[in-house]
């Protein structure tokens, strides 16, 4: 069971995108430092850098051009690698569903009191992630992730810290309770890596992440810097991407809230030496202090649990909904209705022609259809109302009208002698 | 280039030793590293863990139950530091002590070759062989690049640590063995050999009037470290020594032929290097169902001739449920290169079931070369006290030792669809709807009627009659 969990995911594949795996190994670097054991993170790499065979320095992975730590070290651990990084196997991660054979470093072990720090990196968009080049994640359903551990009393607080392409999209539908989130840019505006290391030829860092990391090198196991300043980690002119965060669904105030409440692996212990006497659990079950009815003797152990975290009050505002024009399917539906329904309407009040021929001797049926043929076109073309009745001449040239809609305003005939 | 390769068999053959060496019942943890030249100048670096504990007895089983046997196998795995981590941390010293500390990344990953290897399995416990233990043996081996090395120090030598990047300090404090040898049976008699500090130099013959020579580096003696603190034996020889090293009896190779992405060829090279001993060989293959293999095309020849193999054993594929499975029992002359070739066509998979990189191509496992070899194999020490365990080789009836080749993995490209297709086709849908079905329902329910354009503002209609009376076209 992990108390202070990290979930770090880089989504992208390729050699181009070394920017990204060093991203999540130098969060990974500062946030063994600081105390969370491998047991407790878990790392999902899409591809393999280090021992890639274009990697010039095999078996390291830099983030810097200066090349003085090798982020990739000598006991890295990781549980995801390669084609096993699919948003499947995340969500199922997230859900704690996961094929009862996964061993145990696949598993997220947490529960309802863990603080869970999940960092992303990889190519974004407006309200999704992209997996490995050939799928996605969007919003919506990561939101729904976080709705599902919550149910399921899977996290206590949630950090979520995402650098990629228009960041800020991704945590726009949250909706559950005790989430922060932090990204590195807004709607719209891209994310940009910092430097290249010219021997090994890519880029090698992300500029949120850079300026991040810059931060946390500051910050110890004994810190007392709290989360907000995480806000002003990378001011504009150094990201050149606006970062922005999410803390609305927090429930604590962030200048109260310690980096190392997520970040490390801190817990308070004070040393004491007087006994103390912790009452049994039947004490506890039996006796809730400050109630004094008979009626509370039998109170059962989940209504405890449950006053310890009182969903409805810390959820204070509502769910923001906004209204969206409808799209899709029913956007398609009332678009069809309408266009029908117009078409009815519209089609009684269109001025009719009726266009009458009279083979006679010098015109055929054949030329008069191809009169006709030439006058619908022509007004078509002109932009012009027009409808076709359809007729016959039997022969001699009487004209018969066979079919139709309205009672024509228009006759044109056609004889020898006009011009057509 | 780099080659890498991740065994992990777990192959619970429960087949008997009669003539089991090179271990007691007290032995519990024992290491060993084998050091040695190659001709092409490189030096190859065998790491040897054995951990052996005993179990719970069980009915000895006298002949091999063809039942219990699984085989598994993964094509690809990408071999680095995460995969040595864990690996590490199943020694009993984990990387703190003993030849373990020499396993650092950097330097065994910026090799050549290099191999991780877990094997499991149960060995009788002597003396007596009512019981049985399970022995796990974790082999590293690493061929580190000549050529790079020799340039940069002039010389043909090596130190440990120029290799590793650090000397042994000691040995594992629970091993009951812990040797590193350094073999020098093709250096030393070149000119200008030096190896330092000096060892015990253990000397074993084989058949066929070979002769290999070690030298050993017992770190459980305290004499290994009575005069330096730290082990770091260098070794050096002129550089124009010519290596005649001795090759060994079998070798597999195996390789693609064909042009396209539509039909191919798998070609096996058996070469059977001894003399005057024919080798009879069992190879096996499985190839995954999108190859279509076609089994009238499989060929054995041997020198041009036809060489029939005495077993075929062939399960076809089934689309999407299991892999072809091609077991043959071939026997090779004496001193031949035997080739097995078989033809298959790629099939098309479905979209979804490529990989995300899919042009990059799919691995095929390596095919498993199974032999008896004669006893003089020169690949093999004979299991003495004092000789080094390259690998442990089972004995099999007294004959020679079981040896197990892996062929190298294939890469095959398949052919692959073109993935932005469906994006391509919502685009031109969308467009030919909007456009030709747009433009039609526009005519169908708009009716247009001319508007006055607007009059516009005074400075504006002044300047532009300025220029109309200059063209000379009527004034606004």
């Amino acid at each position: 069971m992990c108390q202070y969990c990290l979930i770090q995911v880089c989504t992208s594949r390729f050699w181009f995108n070394y920017r990204h795996v060093a991203n999540v190994l130098s969060v990974y670097r500062s946030v063994k430092r600081l105390g969370i054991p491998d047991s407790h993170i878990i790392m999902m790499l899409a591809d393999d850098m280090a021992c890639n065979a274009r990697n010039p320095r095999p078996a390291t992975v830099f983030n810097n051009a200066h090349e003085q730590i090798n982020v990739y070290g000598d006991d890295v651990e990781v549980d995801y690698r390669g084609y096993e990084v699919t948003v499947e196997n995340f969500v199922r991660l997230l859900m704690g569903r996961v094929p009862p054979n996964t061993p145990r470093s696949k598993r997220l072990l947490s529960d309802e009191r863990s603080n869970i720090l999940i960092y992303m990196t990889g190519h974004g968009g407006d309200g999704f992630l992209k997996f490995q080049d050939s799928e996605e994640i969007t919003n919506i359903e990561l939101a729904d992730a976080f709705e599902q551990m919550w149910q399921k009393k899977r996290y206590h607080e949630i950090a979520f810290i995402m650098d990629t392409c228009q960041a800020v999209s991704m945590y726009q539908k949250f909706y559950s309770p005790n989430i922060v989130a932090i990204a590195s840019s807004q709607v719209g505006e891209d994310s940009l890596s910092h430097h290249v290391d010219s021997s090994i030829g890519v880029y090698v860092i992300d500029r949120f992440t850079y300026y991040l990391l810059e931060f946390l090198e500051k910050i110890h196991p004994a810190s007392q810097n709290t989360m907000d300043e995480l806000f002003r980690v990378c001011p504009k002119r150094d990201c050149i991407s606006t970062p922005g965060q999410r803390t609305d669904l927090f429930s604590r105030d962030l200048s109260t809230v310690l980096i190392t409440e997520f970040f490390g692996s801190v817990r308070k212990v004070e040393l004491v030496t007087r006994v103390v006497s912790v009452p049994s659990l039947r004490d506890l079950l039996t006796t809730v202090p400050g109630k004094k009815d008979d009626i509370n003797e039998g109170v059962t152990l989940s209504n405890v649990f449950a006053d310890q975290l009182p969903v409805a009050q810390m959820v204070q505002k509502g769910k923001q909904k906004e209204w969206h024009p409808p799209d899709g399917f029913i956007l398609a539906f009332w678009a069809l209705v309408l266009l029908v329904f117009f078409k009815t309407y519209a089609v009684a009040q269109f001025p009719p022609v009726a266009v009458v021929g009279n083979p006679g001797l010098n015109r055929s049926s054949m030329e008069i259809r191809f009169v006709v043929h030439i006058m619908i076109w022509h007004r078509f073309l002109r932009q012009m109302p027009f409808l076709v009745t359809s007729y016959d001449t039997h022969g001699y040239g009487t004209p018969i009208l066979t079919r139709t809609y309205t009672k024509p305003s228009t006759l044109v005939l056609i004889s020898p002698t006009s011009e057509g | 280039m780099v080659k890498s390769s991740l065994v992990l068999v777990l192959s619970l053959l429960l087949t008997p030793f009669p003539d089991v060496t090179c271990r007691n019942t007290d032995e519990v943890f024992q290491e060993q590293l084998l050091l040695k030249p190659l001709p092409s100048g490189d030096l190859v670096a065998s790491f040897r863990f054995d951990i052996e504990w005993h179990g719970q007895t069980f009915e000895q089983r006298t002949e091999t139950d063809e039942s219990y046997l699984r085989y598994a196998s993964l094509p690809r795995e990408i071999v680095c530091t995460e995969n040595l981590t864990p690996w590490k941390k199943l020694l009993p010293c984990d990387s703190k002590a003993g030849l373990a500390t020499l396993l650092a990344g950097g330097k065994l990953f910026n090799s050549m070759y290099y191999s991780l290897g877990l094997h499991f399995r149960p060995v009788p416990m002597r003396p007596d062989d009512a019981g049985w233990s399970w022995q796990l043996t974790q082999t590293l081996t690493v061929v580190f690049d000549g050529f790079v090395r020799s340039k940069l120090t002039g010389t043909n030598g090596w130190t440990l640590s120029s290799l590793f990047g650090r000397p042994l300090d000691g040995p594992c404090p629970i091993a009951s063995r812990s040797r590193l040898y350094v073999d020098i049976t093709d250096i030393e008699q070149a000119p200008g050999f030096s190896l330092n500090p000096a060892g015990t130099t253990v000397t074993e013959a084989s058949g066929m009037d070979r002769k290999y020579s070690y030298v050993l580096y017992n770190l459980l003696q305290p004499s290994t470290f009575a005069q330096v603190k730290r082990l770091n034996p260098s070794v050096n020889w002129d550089a124009d020594w010519d290596m005649q090293s001795q090759r060994p009896w079998l070798h597999v190779e195996r390789f693609l032929t064909g042009v396209g992405l539509h039909h191919g060829g798998i070609s096996s090279l058996l070469h059977n290097r001894h003399p005057n001993r024919s080798l009879t060989v069992h190879h096996q293959d499985t190839l995954p169902w999108f190859l279509r293999v076609y089994s009238h095309t499989l060929t054995v020849t041997t020198a041009g001739k036809a060489n029939p193999p005495s077993y075929v054993g062939y399960r076809p594929a089934r689309d999407r449920e299991r892999p072809h499975q091609l077991e043959l029992l071939l026997t090779l002359p004496p001193a031949t290169i035997t080739r097995v070739d078989i033809q298959f066509e790629r099939a098309l998979l479905t979209w979804t079931e490529y990989p995300p990189d899919a042009n990059h191509g799919v691995h095929i496992c390596a095919a498993v070369v199974t032999a008896v070899l004669p006893d003089s194999d020169p690949c093999t020490g004979l299991c003495s006290e004092n000789s080094p365990v390259s690998f442990y080789r089972p004995l099999v009836r007294d004959t020679g030792h079981l040896s197990r080749l892996y062929t190298q993995t294939l890469l095959v490209s398949l052919p692959t669809p073109d993935f932005s297709m469906p994006y391509n086709v919502v685009c031109l849908t969308c467009t030919v709807v909007a456009i030709g079905f747009g433009s039609f329902h526009n005519i169908l329910t708009r009716s247009f009627r001319t508007r006055d354009p607007a009059q516009a503002s005074g400075i504006v209609r002044h300047l532009a009659n300025l220029i109309r009376r200059w063209r000379g076209v009527p004034l606004l």
